[in-house]
C-alpha cells in the first residue's frame, strides 16, 4: 500500500485471536482519530470485520497471522490486511451480487464492495493481500439523517 | 462478550435481548438460543437490537438462520431497535425486506 496518511497496525493470530481482535483495534484508533466520521468509521468496521471474518473461516483448520494496516489520510481511507491463510482458489469477483434473500451466506464480499471505491486482491506468493481504498466523508452525522453510503 | 437474555412475554412469545457485537464469534451463540427458545413453545420471537454495537453478514445470516427456525415452527421473528450501523447493514444487504420490525399488530395480539 502506498500510505497517503498516518498508519495504524495491528496483527492479528487466530486462534487464539478472533474478529473480536480487529474490532478493538478500529476502536482504539478512533480514540486517537476523533476526525474520523461515524459513517467512515461504520463503514471501516463493517468491511475489516468481514475481511478477518473471510480470512478465519477459509482456513478452519490452522492458525493464521493476518496483519492490518489502516491508513488514514486527509481525503482518503486506506485499509490492508495480508493473512498466511491459503491462497483463494479463484479471484473474487468485480462485482458480487447479494445472494437470495433466505440465504444465510455469502453477502460478505458484496457488503464490502457497497461500502468502498476500490477492492483489489493478490496472492504475493506468501499472503494473500486484500486492499480497500474509500474517499472519507467527513460530514456529523445528524440524528434521522439518512445513512448515504 | 456478546450477551444473551430472554424475556418471556407469553406462552408463545418471547423477546430476545442482545447486548454487544452480533459477528462470527457472537453468531452461533445467537443461534442456539433461538432454537432453544423454539423448542421450548417460543414460536414467535422478538430480537431486540437496541444494545448491539455492531453486526455483520455473520450476524445477518444468524437473524435469517432464526426466522427460518421460527417460521418451521408455525411462527415468525420480528427485529426491535437496530442502531444505526446495524440498520446501514440491513438496509445495503436488503435484508431489511424480509427481517421486519416489531410495530407490526398482528405480532402484538
Amino acid at each position: 500500500m502506498r500510505p497517503s496518511g498516518i498508519e495504524y497496525t495491528a496483527v492479528i493470530r487466530t486462534p487464539p485471536d478472533t474478529v473480536d481482535d480487529a474490532h478493538d483495534f478500529l476502536k482504539s484508533v478512533w480514540v486517537e482519530r476523533s476526525d474520523v466520521g461515524p459513517e467512515d468509521r461504520m463503514a471501516l468496521e463493517t468491511v475489516l470485520s468481514e475481511l478477518v471474518t473471510n480470512v478465519i473461516q477459509s482456513n478452519p483448520h490452522s492458525q493464521v497471522q493476518c496483519e492490518v494496516t489502516l491508513s488514514i489520510g486527509p481525503d482518503l481511507l486506506q485499509l490492508e490486511t495480508s493473512d498466511t491463510g491459503k491462497q483463494l482458489d479463484q479471484l473474487p469477483p468485480a462485482s458480487a451480487e447479494m445472494p437470495a434473500d433466505v440465504s444465510e451466506h455469502g453477502r460478505g464480499l458484496a457488503l464490502i464492495q457497497l461500502m468502498v471505491d476500490s477492492l483489489t486482491y493478490r496472492h504475493d506468493g506468501a499472503q494473500n493481500v486484500w486492499q480497500i481504498s474509500r474517499s472519507r466523508r467527513n460530514a456529523v452525522a445528524t440524528p434521522g439523517r439518512p445513512v448515504t453510503i | 462478550m456478546t450477551s444473551f437474555h430472554v424475556d418471556d412475554v407469553r406462552i408463545d412469545l418471547a423477546i430476545i435481548r442482545v447486548v454487544g457485537r452480533l459477528n462470527m464469534v457472537a453468531a452461533p451463540e445467537l443461534r442456539d438460543v433461538v432454537a432453544q427458545a423454539v423448542k421450548s413453545g417460543k414460536s414467535h420471537l422478538v430480537v431486540d437490537l437496541a444494545g448491539v454495537e455492531f453486526m455483520d453478514s455473520s450476524g445477518l445470516g444468524a437473524l435469517i438462520g432464526a426466522l427460518k427456525t421460527t417460521r418451521q415452527a408455525g411462527g415468525d421473528l420480528r427485529i426491535a431497535a437496530p442502531g444505526e450501523q446495524v440498520a446501514m447493514v440491513l438496509q445495503l444487504s436488503n435484508v431489511d425486506r424480509i427481517l421486519k420490525p416489531y410495530e407490526d399488530a398482528a405480532f402484538r395480539d
